[in-house]
């Protein structure tokens, strides 16, 4: 036990020190996994690529200029399409959240919207708009739209009618109610909508590239197949994986975090 | 400026502005290496016909990419054939890292 425990205390001191190791290490075994099987030979090396075999095939596509075009064509449709939808989203959050005529006729609207999956859409879009950038973002928007409606109607009703009211007898205009009281109240739940509603559009959006793009990482992986390239489709794999954990759990996390400590409400 | 200094405390997010300034610099250093890359003796005219050079043969996604920018008449090894370019655009498409050179198309080449 002792040399377990030693090494134990050598990774706890470490990943204190550097803690951008903990994002790393888990996947350590992991690829070690795979580089044993894929070295055994159990499968076919067409068929089942090693990690070098990943690696030299990211540095082909750098190389070739390939996969950074990709790259930002996908994040920039991600992007735009979750502005986007966060315009629409939290404006459309608070009308349902601080108007009961307006959440009881929206709110039917709005589940059965919801119901329809993103992907449904797309024989619709495509006969409108064809194979391009609007049938993408309007996937995107969709898909981003719902998280973010309900979670800021539940930030919304969330927010204590006691703060509501003691600004109203402080003589706070209902703008300034909205501004300084239901919205950062509503916030936590806001960010945590749009935490939710980007992981589903990313999902959304690889899936539209597979199937109505020219670019994109999705178009790349469903390209791949064409040419019976596995590499190329486990390297967009790998992209998207690391792509989404950077975003979610160095980016997204630490602003839903520091929303919910600045602004979040603390019940006893 | 709280948010701010609370965010560069964070080892992630002084990484990830690494990484930004990293890009910026790369994209700053492509913008000055670009007009080295195109030869002389261009037309004066507005619309160029240009010899691309690459360092590997071209494939489909070099051929879209070079069709936003005029039309594709040929290739022969690492070297691509575009016609019809806005001159102005010439800078655009030295930019990409993978462009080696632009020449002007010699007059009746195929």
């Amino acid at each position: 036990m002792t040399p377990l425990l030693k090494a134990y205390g050598a990774y706890v001191r470490t990943t204190a020190r550097f803690p951008v190791l903990q994002s790393i290490v888990p996947f350590v075994p992991l690829i070690v996994l795979w580089a044993v099987v894929a070295d055994a030979g159990l499968f076919p090396r067409a068929f089942f690529p090693g990690p070098i075999d990943v690696i030299r095939a990211f540095g082909d596509l750098m190389y070739k200029g390939i996969l950074p075009d990709y790259l930002a064509d996908s994040v920039g449709r991600l992007v735009v399409g979750a502005a986007a939808g966060m315009a629409i989203g939290i404006p459309l959050g608070l009308l349902v959240g601080l108007n009961a005529r307006a959440h009881a006729l929206l709110s039917p609207i709005l589940l059965f919207f919801q119901a329809i999956g993103d992907i449904a859409w797309l024989p619709i879009l495509i006969i409108w708009f064809g194979f391009g950038f609007t049938t993408m973002t309007f996937v995107i928007v969709y898909t981003v739209l719902f998280p973010v409606v309900l979670n800021t109607v539940l930030g919304v009703r969330s927010v204590k009618q006691d703060l509501t009211r003691a600004a109203q007898c402080l003589g706070a205009s209902p703008p300034r109610i909205l501004w300084e009281v239901v919205l950062p109240g509503a916030l936590p739940n806001i960010v945590t909508g749009l935490r939710n509603g980007l992981g589903y559009g990313w999902r959304a959006l690889i899936a539209a590239e597979m199937i109505v793009g020219t670019s994109g990482i999705g178009f790349l992986m469903f390209d791949a197949r064409r040419a019976g390239s596995v590499v190329e489709i486990v390297l967009g794999m790998i992209v998207l994986g690391i792509l989404w954990y950077i975003v979610d759990a160095w980016v997204l996390a630490p602003i839903e975090r520091a929303t919910g400590q600045r602004w979040g409400l603390v019940t006893p | 400026m709280t948010l701010v200094r609370a965010a560069l405390a964070s080892t992630k997010v002084r990484i990830l502005a690494g990484l930004l300034v990293l890009w910026l610099v790369w994209q700053a250093w492509l913008a000055i290496a670009a007009p080295a890359k195109i030869a002389e003796g261009f037309p004066e005219r507005l619309r160029v016909n240009a010899l691309i050079t690459l360092p590997f043969p071209p494939e489909r996604f070099h051929i879209l990419v070079f069709q936003r920018h005029g039309r594709v008449s040929g290739t022969e090894g690492n070297t691509v054939e575009l016609r019809g370019i806005a001159k102005s655009d010439l800078t655009a498409i030295a930019r990409l890292y993978w462009v080696r050179r632009i020449a002007p198309l010699r007059e009746g080449a195929s």
